[in-house]
């Protein structure tokens, strides 16, 4: 499994970015093809502070290849290409391999 | 954006076109997994560029993960190597998230005698920094 891990910055206008993503950005992102488990929501603490990070997002898919398909269809381009709508205080990707797992 | 998504987007269409990503097989579309039955609260830990890369994965496998992984509370753990992302180089090395029921579950379970013992390792392999990030992911919007 790997996941891609979205960190995003305090954005100028908090309540328009959580309205925004919950209307809008999610069910894009929802409707990537092949994700596995999409988990979203607010960042409340950390080892910094701030913590270097005010929302999250965490999106699962089988392995590299079923991410990157997901990314390059229409529907991931399209959630990629609404970042820029509302992430005013940036947005970190990072595309995680998670083979090496500990569940428990 | 970084040029993995332009590569992306390059590579798309001389395949001709999304359209042919999307008919991938439906096993791209998997089933939802044990997934539903978690959510609640994550604890995301990116770690930086280590001193000495081979020597914290090594250490992590051997000592980090079964310290995390005893951690009272713990509904899941995932971690691994980050191999790409919307910068060049990626915003972080190496990600762990651990889930957990709620606030009040992941609290606990750090401040637990195997928590403390989770956070003190760090300061013994974590050669590039590790920030970590207590996140609400109950809004879930599962597939």
């Amino acid at each position: 499994m790997v996941a891609i891990l979205a960190i995003y910055g305090k954005p100028k206008d908090e309540q328009a970015f959580l309205a925004y993503y919950a209307k809008t950005h999610a069910p894009l992102a929802a409707a990537i093809p092949g994700l596995q488990s999409y988990r979203h929501g607010r960042v409340w603490g950390g080892s910094d502070t701030p913590p270097s990070g005010w929302y999250a997002a965490a999106l699962t898919f089988r392995d590299r290849p079923a991410l990157e398909a997901g990314l390059g269809s229409p529907q991931g381009q399209k959630a990629a290409g609404d970042l820029a709508n509302f992430a005013t205080g940036g947005v970190n990707l990072i595309f995680v391999d998670h083979e090496e797992n500990a569940n428990r | 954006m970084s040029r993995f998504f332009v590569l992306l987007v390059v590579l798309a269409l001389v395949a001709g076109g999304a359209s042919a990503l999307s008919k991938r097989p439906d096993d791209l579309r998997a089933q939802p997994g044990p997934e539903l039955a978690k959510g609640g609260v994550s604890l995301v830990a990116i770690y930086g560029k280590p001193t000495d890369e081979q020597a914290f994965l090594d250490y992590y496998t051997s000592t980090h993960a079964p310290l995390a992984a005893a951690i009272p509370g713990l509904q899941s753990y995932r971690h691994g190597k980050v191999w790409g992302g919307s910068d060049d180089p990626p915003a972080g090395w190496y990600a762990a998230i651990l889930t957990f029921k709620d606030r009040a579950a992941l609290e606990a379970g750090l401040a637990s005698p195997e928590g403390q013992k989770t956070a003190a390792d760090l300061a013994n392999f974590a050669t590039g920094g590790v920030h970590l990030m207590f996140a609400e992911t109950g809004e879930n919007t599962y597939r």
